[in-house]
């Protein structure tokens, strides 16, 4: 096997972009310091240079990013990354032994999500990988309604699965450690039996192929610990989404080519869409609750980067591969839930923070990769900052001085001419990025994939302006999301939403508070100083439209006009997706819960179940059953039915009492309705007579 | 039984409940444990009769028994801190 040495290039190019980002950095600080004028002294104009320089090296990573990758992509691809280099290898072996795919979830929607797993391990049934994958699906769901559709939804995938492959439903009944805590549970328990798994999320889709080739190079490099993809986003169904899949099929290329160039061996884990290296994952990557205070204490959040840092400091490498094709995932549909989804990330970056000071011997690589994700969020503040700042400044300074002005407000001709070069600079770091994007689609002959060149130029001219607007938003909510934080404002996760359903009175009643405050401070400005107020204008307008703006991204209609490469050639997978059938037998017009109780096939697989009880808990359990059978499931919690769901003589003994109920009692009713709409009795099944009777699915009780 | 009871409408709807989801072979078991009711146990009650529905259905020959997977019990590593 040849032998890799990539670090050698990795420092020379990380050498490299801190030149490339620091001299820029430099240049915009020095072009500021000369268009501010002499009234603008003292502690804020230092403060607000400061500033200025932390967030022009943040821009300025990105652009020079993108600019490694735009020059790896047009030199055919980075000759040092593992897939360009592990090609050559002679004699790759077909791979033996069972892979684990992994698919943990917590109140997603069901059908989607497990419609999604269904098409990735058809691909692989279909692509000859016989008797060779483990499916485990990994639920932190609470809500019976939830788990128990994802069970009946597990079971009916199970009896689809053929050639020798299996799939098993897992349900925690205590979320503990939330994500990292549920793969934890599931690699204690069945970890040791796997060398390699895929870890999926509930929006992942991974071809055949892609998978294939993960688990060739992990066979290839035993130092590989984890290899990422990156993930396009696929099946974008709104204005927002289809945006956003746009961005990142147009412009993403470059960007992960960059990164993945800059960081060769040292890259990140982005917690799905990856394969990992079992034994020392679990050797290395277990994450302790944080003891520090408030944010700073409790179960990690954000559990991927450290991961990939744990798995560096071991020895081993973890290496992004943007050249495998085939790596899916959703964008959320609408705005209001991209920023739900970054109030998530936001709380679990920032926690970072301490591994990032108190972890020894993480590489530097890694700690500026954590270093960086701390940045994502608390740039906005820092904008913010410096905007206020900016503003401050102009109302402290001469009469009739404007904000910004190390970018607006100029008195003399140096100053004139520095401002007006640090204008261009801004407008170049901040666009560049798009340009080169463009540029390399072009050379790439690929304009074609997203309906030609003059389309995507035009597409990615309305994606840039949406994405001006959407900055000041943006840049509010994440600065409400660090304030959140830092002040540790619960959050609970309740799973995401991926179909775009949402109303005005939703986008009202979350962008209600940003907007009120908007409209006072331009108020106020407008008081004070009419003369700032066309400036506050461009940050301000977009936040109190925000409902409105969220409504029209909401909606499907013209989003569909913006052209990916997913729509001109289908792919096989995501096809298979989007069609899949309605999973998991429901009684018509039951509840989950109520069929779980009425539905003799549920009573079936109930006796299947272990669990003999004793004591005050039958005590228990036979006064929920009771109270059920006679006030029907109203009466009941959600943590009340799962856990009767969780004890199969319980629900028996509820069975055998729903079904003897009187008409005119809550259980009555359910069957009178189940009468109604169940149709006239046929001597014919509904069911496929080549599927197996009982199909050997396991709910694996906790 | 009668054919006008309740017990016996319900006995007909748990079959149709039955044959809703259930194999060929459950279901023709199921037929065979009503008919039974219907033309034998005249007065049954219907909490007799649904544990012999419910055991008509636990004898489908067809019926695999599920086999977990074998536990491991790995440990993690907590090497992070």
């Amino acid at each position: 096997m040849t032998e890799l040495r990539w670090q050698p290039v990795a420092y020379r190019r990380r050498g490299l972009l801190a030149l490339l980002v620091l001299g820029q950095t430099f240049l915009g600080v020095w072009l500021l310091s000369h268009s501010l004028s002499l009234a603008h002294e003292g502690w804020p104009a230092i403060l607000l240079v400061s500033l200025f320089a932390i967030l022009f090296t943040w821009i300025g990573l990105g652009f020079w990013t993108a600019l490694f990758g735009f020059v790896m992509l047009r030199r055919g691809g980075d000759p040092f990354s593992l897939s360009r280099q592990l090609s050559e290898e002679p004699g790759t072996q077909s791979f033996e032994g069972r892979l684990a795919l992994v698919m943990p979830v917590c109140h997603e929607p069901v059908q989607r999500s497990l419609g999604n797993l269904q098409a990735v391990y058809k691909e692989l049934e279909d692509k000859g990988w016989r008797n060779k994958v483990d499916v485990f699906v990994l639920s932190d769901s609470q809500d019976p309604e939830v788990w128990l559709e994802e069970q009946a939804a597990c079971a009916e995938l199970s009896a689809d699965m053929t050639a020798g492959n299996r799939l098993f439903y897992r349900r925690r009944r205590v979320n503990l450690n939330f994500k990292s805590g549920n793969i934890a549970d599931f690699l204690r328990r069945w970890g040791a039996r796997y060398r390699y798994m895929v870890v999926l999320d509930a929006d992942s889709l991974l071809t055949a192929s892609a998978i294939e080739k993960l688990v060739q190079l992990m066979e290839q490099r035993p130092q590989a610990g984890i290899i990422q993809t990156a993930p396009r986003l696929a099946r974008a169904e709104t204005r927002f989404a289809r945006l956003q899949q746009f961005a990142n099929r147009c412009y993403g290329r470059i960007h992960s080519a960059g990164l993945a160039a800059i960081q060769l061996g040292d890259a990140n884990y982005w917690g799905h869409n990856a394969i990992i290296r079992v034994a020392p994952f679990m050797a290395h990557c277990g994450l302790r609750r944080l003891q520090g205070w408030g944010l700073f204490r409790g179960p990690v959040l954000s559990h991927d980067y450290l991961e990939s840092a744990l798995m560096g400091r071991a020895g081993f490498e973890v290496w992004l591969e943007p050249a495998i094709a085939g790596s899916y995932e959703e964008s959320p549909p609408t705005l209001k839930d991209d920023l739900v989804r970054d109030r998530r990330w936001c709380r679990g970056n920032l926690q970072h923070l301490v591994p990032l000071l108190t972890m020894a011997k993480l590489r530097f690589s890694h700690r500026l990769a954590l270093l960086t994700g701390i940045l994502c969020y608390l740039a906005s503040p820092l904008w913010l900052a410096f905007l206020g700042l900016s503003g401050y400044l102009a109302l402290a300074g001469t009469p009739g001085s404007q904000p910004l002005p190390g970018l607006i407000g100029v008195s003399s001709a140096n100053g004139s001419l520095a401002g007006a070069c640090l204008i261009g600079l801004t407008v170049i770091t901040l666009l560049g990025p798009r340009i080169l994007a463009l540029v390399d689609q072009g050379l790439a002959g690929r304009e074609t994939l997203f309906g030609g060149g003059w389309r995507m130029a035009a597409n990615t001219v309305g994606e840039t302006l949406v994405s001006l607007i959407l900055a000041p938003i943006r840049m509010i909510a994440h600065s409400g999301h660090v304030a959140g934080a830092l002040l540790n404002r619960s959050l609970r996760w309740q799973g995401q939403n991926r179909t775009g359903a949402g109303g005005l009175a939703q986008a009202l009643q979350h962008f209600a508070w940003p907007a009120l405050v908007c409209a006072g401070v331009l108020a106020m400005i407008q008081w004070y100083s009419p003369n700032l107020t066309p400036w506050a204008l461009p940050v301000t307008i977009p936040v109190l439209i925000a409902p409105l703006l969220t409504v029209w991204l909401s909606g499907a209609g013209t989003g569909q006009r913006v052209i990916v490469p997913e729509q001109v050639s289908s792919v096989p997978v995501i096809t298979r997706a989007s069609v899949a059938h309605r999973l998991g037998k429901r009684l018509p017009s039951l509840s989950w819960f109520e069929q779980a109780v009425l539905s003799p096939q549920y009573s079936c697989w109930r006796h299947r179940q272990p669990g003999p009880y004793h004591g005050c808990k039958q005590r228990a359990l036979k006064s929920l059953v009771d109270r059920c059978a006679v006030q029907g499931p109203g009466a009941l919690t959600g943590s009340q039915i799962s856990l009767l769901c969780d004890h199969p003589e319980a629900m028996q003994s509820l069975h055998l009492k729903a079904w003897q109920a009187e008409p005119d009692s809550p259980w009555g009713a359910a069957l009178a309705r189940l009468s109604l709409n169940l149709g006239p009795i046929q001597t014919a099944t509904h069911t496929h007579r080549t599927q197996p009777e009982h199909s050997p699915w396991i709910g694996v009780a906790s | 039984m009668d054919l006008t009871d309740t017990n016996h409408q319900r006995a007909l709807l748990y079959l149709r409940t039955a044959k809703y989801s259930a194999g060929p072979i459950a279901v023709s078991h199921l037929q065979d444990a009503v008919d039974r009711h219907r033309y034998e146990a005249g007065s049954a009650k219907l909490s007799h009769v649904l544990p012999a529905l419910q055991r008509s259905l636990g004898l489908d020959p067809d019926q695999h028994q599920a086999t977990p997977p074998k536990l491991s019990r790995g440990r993690i590593g907590y090497q992070g801190d």
